[in-house]
């Protein structure tokens, strides 16, 4: 038995899938841009770039130091690994868009650590052992 | 079906197999420049970063800073800073002080220090002679009786690729 389908019914059923094409391609194209305008990964990688660059100005400071990381770090993490830091939101160990940022220490420095949603970090050199801690209140 | 029916099936699907590679395209534009946009907001110039890590070559008693004991404070090592001890400046405290992974440590900063009047140089383990911008500190150099005034070259070098495989 043939199916006759004159050109109208056919129309019909191709501007469907037309449509929903379209549809999918505007919803796919939407968020990816509302994921990277809301996601926390440029704030973990300034973050982590930030107190990498501040362990090693620490490293260059002779004695005992403290200071305030400025920006506020609630929604995140900070663990100072012993070669590393990093700023993630779960655990870091399988936390696949934690962000690392090595750090080199000289012989018989260490590095200690780990805040949890903390509005204000602060690192802490205390002789040769750099430790991130929420800050005192003073 | 009619004959423009099937003719009218064909065409379409035609575009849409054009159509759909060209989206793909678009699409994949989109996240690559997003993931663009997210790294140059996100990056530190190089100058920067081994301008840090370079301050502990004169600032730290780690690595080359000049100290003298000082029994009757807290910190019996007082640090001065900007100074080069010239007994210090050896492979030996370069080691202690700023050390990379003997195998990946071509993708940290590498260094060479050369002091210019007094002409000596030294080099981290995986400085290739590779520099990518230089830097100068005036330095106070501690030769054993008294100081003298230097500049403190820093020859940085960058992360460099993987080797390739012969």
């Amino acid at each position: 038995m043939k199916i006759r389908m004159n050109k109208k019914g056919t129309n019909i059923i191709l501007v469907m899938f037309e449509l929903m094409a379209v549809v999918m391609v505007v919803y796919i194209a939407i968020e990816v841009g509302a994921k990277a305008a809301t996601e926390k990964s440029i704030v973990k990688t300034m973050a982590s770039n930030d107190l990498a660059m501040m362990v090693n100005v620490l490293i260059a400071t002779p004695g005992d130091v403290i200071v305030q990381y400025p920006r506020d770090l609630s929604e995140l993490k900070v663990a100072l690994l012993p070669s590393s830091v990093v700023v993630y939101e779960e655990d870091f160990r399988t936390d696949a868009s934690a962000v690392q940022n090595p750090v080199i220490l000289p012989d018989g420095y260490a590095l200690s650590g780990i805040v949890e949603h903390e509005s204000k970090v602060c690192l802490i050199k205390d002789k040769h052992f750099i430790s991130v801690e929420g800050c005192p209140i003073i | 079906m009619t004959e423009e029916g099937i003719f009218d099936v064909g065409r379409k699907i035609i575009y849409w197999i054009m159509a759909g590679f060209v989206l793909s395209i678009l699409l994949l534009s989109l996240i690559l420049i997003f993931s663009n946009y997210k790294s140059r907001l996100t990056s530190v110039p190089a100058e920067i970063k081994g301008g840090f890590i370079a301050l502990r070559f004169i600032n730290s008693p780690a690595c080359f800073a000049y100290g003298d004991e000082n029994p009757n404070e807290p910190n019996p090592i007082r640090t001065y800073l900007s100074t080069i001890d010239l007994r210090k400046f050896t492979p030996q405290q370069m080691s202690k002080c700023y050390l990379t992974d003997k195998d990946k440590g071509y993708r940290n900063f590498n260094f060479k220090l050369t002091l210019r009047n007094f002409g000596n140089e030294l080099k981290t383990n995986n400085y290739f002679n590779i520099p990518h911008f230089t830097l100068e500190f005036p330095v106070l150099v501690w030769s054993g009786s008294g100081f003298v005034l230097d500049q403190l070259l820093i020859e940085v070098q960058e992360n460099l690729p993987s080797p390739k495989e012969p």
